[in-house]
């Protein structure tokens, strides 16, 4: 076992920063496809419910 | 089988069934691995504590270039074979290789300080991860600068191709020319120079950083695929 848990002395400012940054960007890029995908599914699912009004009323 | 999934209908059922079990998978390997990097692994009898940089740097040093072969293979597909999601698997890798590609540099930094005195050096490898950010940040511009999609995806897959020479100088870099960074400790003649100790613990970080990209460029490639889509229904309905 270690003692690097939590402080890890005199590294500690070079660690944390570098897992903080990193997984702070796997976290930010996460959020950003989920929102983008959520925003485009909805996009498609309204332009083809529009396309599908359409086709009913030219029926 | 490529042409079987290369249907985007085919691609989004397929996608979206496998997405939860990947996010899933990396959610437990990240459980597994970051409290052994941070706490169970011993420190490195040289380095220390600052040797647990190395948990998140070299997983994403060697995604940052297996993101960049990913894409110059798509780019092949996509102009021998114009397979219609060749440039949908490039284009929407690219932002997850550049992020990547910006976090060994900046993690690299991080880490030259304590152990070689400096933050930054002009040596073979590091100038040459940080041309690879250049060319992804290139690729992605280029993307955004043609409007006509079939154009902007040929000139990115040149791009791509163009710039894949700077890989194997990536990979080399350490071997022919004299540089402050160390040489291959893992996939080297020999075996890995690593201890167990902390060998282990970098590959289950290493697992969790590629499955994480492997459910990020799904998705990523769903959103593109639905773009696509609405802009067709757009043009459809006028």
């Amino acid at each position: 076992m270690s003692a690097g848990f939590p402080g890890m002395g005199e590294y500690g400012w070079f660690v944390w920063p570098s897992y903080v940054l990193v997984l702070g960007a796997l976290i930010t890029l996460v959020v950003v496809v989920a929102r983008g995908h959520a925003k485009w599914k909805a996009r498609v699912a309204a332009l083809e419910a529009e396309q599908a009004a359409r086709r009913e009323r030219a029926a | 089988m490529f042409s079987f999934f290369a249907n985007p209908q085919r691609f989004m059922a397929l996608s979206g069934a496998l997405l939860p079990w990947l996010t899933g998978l990396a959610v437990a390997l990240f459980a597994v691995g970051l409290p052994w990097a941070l706490i169970f692994a011993p420190p490195d009898y040289q380095q220390g504590d600052s040797a647990r940089i190395m948990f998140v740097h070299v997983p994403s040093a060697w995604l940052a270039s297996l993101v960049y072969v990913i894409m110059a293979v798509a780019s092949v597909v996509s102009l021998v074979w114009r397979h219609a999601l060749a440039d949908v698997a490039a284009k929407a890798a690219a932002p997850l290789g550049a992020v990547f590609t910006a976090g060994a540099l900046i993690t690299g930094s991080l880490w030259g300080e304590p152990t070689w005195g400096t933050w930054w050096v002009w040596d073979a490898r590091l100038t040459s991860v940080l041309v690879l950010f250049f060319l992804y940040l290139g690729y992605m511009a280029l993307w955004a600068a043609i409007e006509d999609e079939q154009k902007a995806a040929r000139a990115a897959a040149i791009l791509c191709l163009v710039g894949a020479i700077n890989i194997p100088i990536i990979n080399r870099s350490v071997e022919w020319w004299n540089t402050l960074h160390q040489p291959a400790s893992i996939f080297r003649a020999g075996g890995p120079s690593m201890h167990e100790s902390l060998l282990y613990p970098l590959l289950v970080n290493a697992l969790a950083f590629s499955v994480a990209f492997a459910a990020l460029h799904l998705a990523a490639m769903r959103v593109e695929i639905l773009k696509r889509r609405a802009a067709s229904l757009e043009a459809r309905l006028g």
